[in-house]
């Protein structure tokens, strides 16, 4: 982080209250990035790209009173993508104000929580939106307006959200992005419980409480939340697109409540983790007429579901005294649906690899594969960084299907199916400052 | 071996006593004879710790030059909290912060020591906004990629080794007590370190270190020791060789303040992910 004094000049010009000799501490930091997108296999459609060039940039500014009582942290991204309109976008990542008393913190603005333990699939962190443009693995996530009080004592850290704004998912250009998933969505059908339709944002009161202690080796989460779900159900609408004729499928979000509990045990080089959730959400039934879909002419139900993931990370440090480390990850997916749930990570295994060189350069190579045990699909996914000179990194990801499977009565893997021409290679070239 | 290595290493003690009969005439008073090396090892490892005693907090930068074998040179930037334990029988918490290279700026590490069980430590990882709990089993690897390692860097309690005292002798402007110490605590890159502590203020002046198989590994030498509230020595220029791969890393601190007012609020999650 750079503190720059000649900045202090900003405060004033933003009429902040910053007396004569009051040293303001103000902090700026960012990052620019170069993105070249590759997608080997053969478009589906003539309008379909197969090389995409982007940029993207990241910048902070936080300015902090002496006592480090009061923060201001404004932290804006922006993307622009050659092709994928839907890709190129601005996000408030944080804008908040932020006050610490002793144990007692709280925050009004944007501002981004993660919850959980895991590293396949987060299933207890709800508070923020995935970006799901930015990239597919989910760990990308949008600035969620909030009030949040929290206070850390010696029995637990208990926080508690107001979230007055409720962001839905964004999804690629349904003409030119990629990765294509097989169908489109059209941000302006988008459909919410109460019955109203569009609007990429939406004034909702949703709320959530996470409460968070420590136990020697165990680390222990509980939390609840209600409000509007993440995650849409995707709508049949027996319409097509009129450029590639793909399904058109309209968001649904419904009103969700969800319990949540996360454990890490931490036992020598062995790190054992569980994450649990039950959720209530009213679902539409699937529609026979929409090919097993469900579709606006189905019934609603109201649906309890539990969903669990965990498993361990094990790491051989300095690896044959070679300074290097390698880590070991097996993760389990569990979805009570099984193979008729509506996400991937119904009855899956994921494994990783993590390879960290330790060098000046902290170069790291991470192997990831998944497993869905109901099919036998499969997809691995390879990520290495490097850091080049003292401000540059460079990050290069793959991932590709590996196998389209099916289920012992024959259906085949629909999403693997779809993703099984959308393998990609993505190099990235990352500025920091 | 390690049973012939302690006889030799007794014997040669034994001879520099009765070379040094001097030495032994300025001695600290209640020190153990050198016929108990163990004992006396042990003593002057307390002495050391006791004069650290009451520092209550610091806070503290940190510029690291690594350089390598070719002489390319890279830098990092960190800042340290540091409260010590009123009970002297468990570690001191600490707070890293990283600022330098600036892809991981913002990087912060919370360690509650222990003695001789793991520590305890957490990361926060800035881009996900998330808390981690790490394995604190890395004693050996090398920390940033210098030639420090993990364990060089926490906090060196006296119950983290078994001590023996070898000799005294002359280094630089002072004489010097000559300790081998052997970690206790599981997970160690080396068998065995030897230490060289001054006999008039009690601070490390020069460190051995021998890896698992016993062979010399790297050397680390103290300078540029200032001394804060009349009391607290803090050496300002540690270097790291490498005797092996021949690299160097160079530690240099700046604008160490003692008694700032850090208390255990401030080493909560919480005050993790607000480090900056």
């Amino acid at each position: 982080m750079r503190r720059l004094t000649p900045l202090l000049a900003f405060g004033f010009m933003l009429g902040l209250p910053i007396s004569p000799g009051q040293a303001l501490d103000i902090d700026v930091e960012g990052n620019v990035e170069l993105e070249l997108r590759h997608h080997p296999n053969e478009a589906r459609h003539e309008d379909m790209e197969q090389d995409f060039a982007s940029l993207a940039g990241e910048f902070e500014l936080g300015l902090f009173s002496p006592s480090g009582r009061h923060a201001l942290i404004v932290k804006p991204f922006a993307r622009y993508d050659q092709h994928d309109h839907e890709r190129s976008h601005v996000d408030l990542r944080e804008g908040k104000y932020r006050y610490v008393n002793g144990l007692f913190e709280a925050t009004i603005g944007v501002d981004k929580e993660f919850w959980g333990v895991t590293e396949f699939l987060h299933l207890v962190d709800i508070i923020n939106q995935t970006d799901n443009v930015e990239s597919i693995d989910g760990e990308q996530k949008l600035g969620q307006p909030m009030i949040k009080a929290s206070y850390a004592s010696r029995y637990g850290t208990l926080t508690g959200y107001a979230l007055p704004f409720f962001r839905i998912r964004q999804f690629v250009d349904p003409v030119t992005g990629r990765p294509n998933p097989g169908f489109t969505v059209d941000d302006h059908t988008t459909l919410f419980e109460s019955g109203e339709t569009g609007g990429s944002a939406r004034r909702v009161d949703d709320y959530a409480l996470r409460y968070q202690n420590n136990f020697g080796a165990f680390d222990v989460g509980l939390s609840w939340f209600d409000g509007t779900a993440r995650v849409p159900q995707l709508l049949a609408t027996g319409e097509a697109n009129s450029t590639n004729g793909l399904p058109k499928l309209r968001a649904y979000y419904a009103e969700l409540t969800q319990t949540g509990l996360d454990v890490q045990a931490t036992l020598g080089p062995w790190l054992l983790k569980l994450e649990v959730t039950q959720s209530t959400e009213n679902r539409y039934l699937p529609d026979p007429n929409a090919g097993g879909f469900p579709s606006l002419a189905s019934a609603q139900e109201e649906t309890e579901i539990n969903r669990a993931t965990g498993g361990f990370e094990y790491t051989f440090y300095n690896l044959f005294a070679s300074g290097t480390d390698l880590g070991l990850v097996a993760e389990y997916m569990y979805d009570e649906r099984k193979e008729k749930s509506p996400h991937p990570f119904g009855n899956d295994v994921g494994v990783g690899l993590r390879w960290t060189a330790n060098d000046p350069q902290s170069t790291a190579i991470l192997v990831g594969g998944l497993i869905d045990l109901d099919t036998d699909s499969s997809s691995i996914s390879l990520e290495a960084e490097r850091r080049l000179g003292r401000s540059f990194k460079a990050i290069l990801e793959a991932r590709f299907t590996d196998k389209v499977g099916a289920t012992d009565s024959g259906q085949q893997d629909r999403l693997a199916k779809a993703l099984a021409d959308e393998d990609s290679v993505r190099f990235r070239l990352a500025y920091y400052f | 071996m390690s049973f012939t290595f302690t006889k030799i290493t007794t014997v040669s003690a034994t001879l520099a006593a009765l070379l040094m009969p001097s030495m032994a005439l300025a001695e600290r008073a209640g020190l153990p004879g050198t016929d108990r090396p163990e004992a006396r090892g042990k003593a002057i490892a307390e002495i050391t710790d006791a004069t650290n005693l009451g520092f209550g907090d610091t806070t503290s930068e940190m510029e690291m030059v690594l350089t390598n074998a070719n002489g390319d040179v890279s830098e990092r930037r960190l800042r340290f909290n540091t409260l010590e334990n009123k009970d002297v029988t468990d570690g001191d918490w600490s707070m890293m912060i990283f600022d330098d290279p600036a892809d991981v700026a913002g990087t912060a590490m919370m360690t509650y020591a222990h003695i001789l069980d793991p520590d305890e430590q957490w990361m926060y990882l800035p881009a996900l906004k998330r808390v981690k709990r790490i394995s604190s089993v890395n004693k050996s690897g090398p920390f940033m990629g210098s030639e420090f390692a993990f364990e060089d860097f926490s906090s060196q309690e006296v119950g983290k080794y078994s001590y023996l005292w070898l000799r005294d002798e002359p280094c630089g402007e002072f004489t010097c007590h000559v300790i081998e110490r052997r970690p206790l605590y599981k997970h160690s890159g080396y068998t065995r370190t030897l230490a060289w502590t001054d006999t008039t203020h009690y601070q490390s002046r020069k460190v051995v270190y021998y890896d698992r198989k016993n062979a010399l590994l790297k050397t680390l030498t103290f300078g540029d020791y200032q001394q804060y509230l009349d009391k607290y020595w803090r050496a300002h220029e540690l270097f790291m060789e490498n005797h092996v791969t021949q690299k160097k890393t160079l530690l240099r601190w700046e604008d160490y303040a003692f008694r700032t007012g850090l208390t255990a609020d401030d080493f909560t999650q919480n005050s993790l992910k607000r480090a900056r």
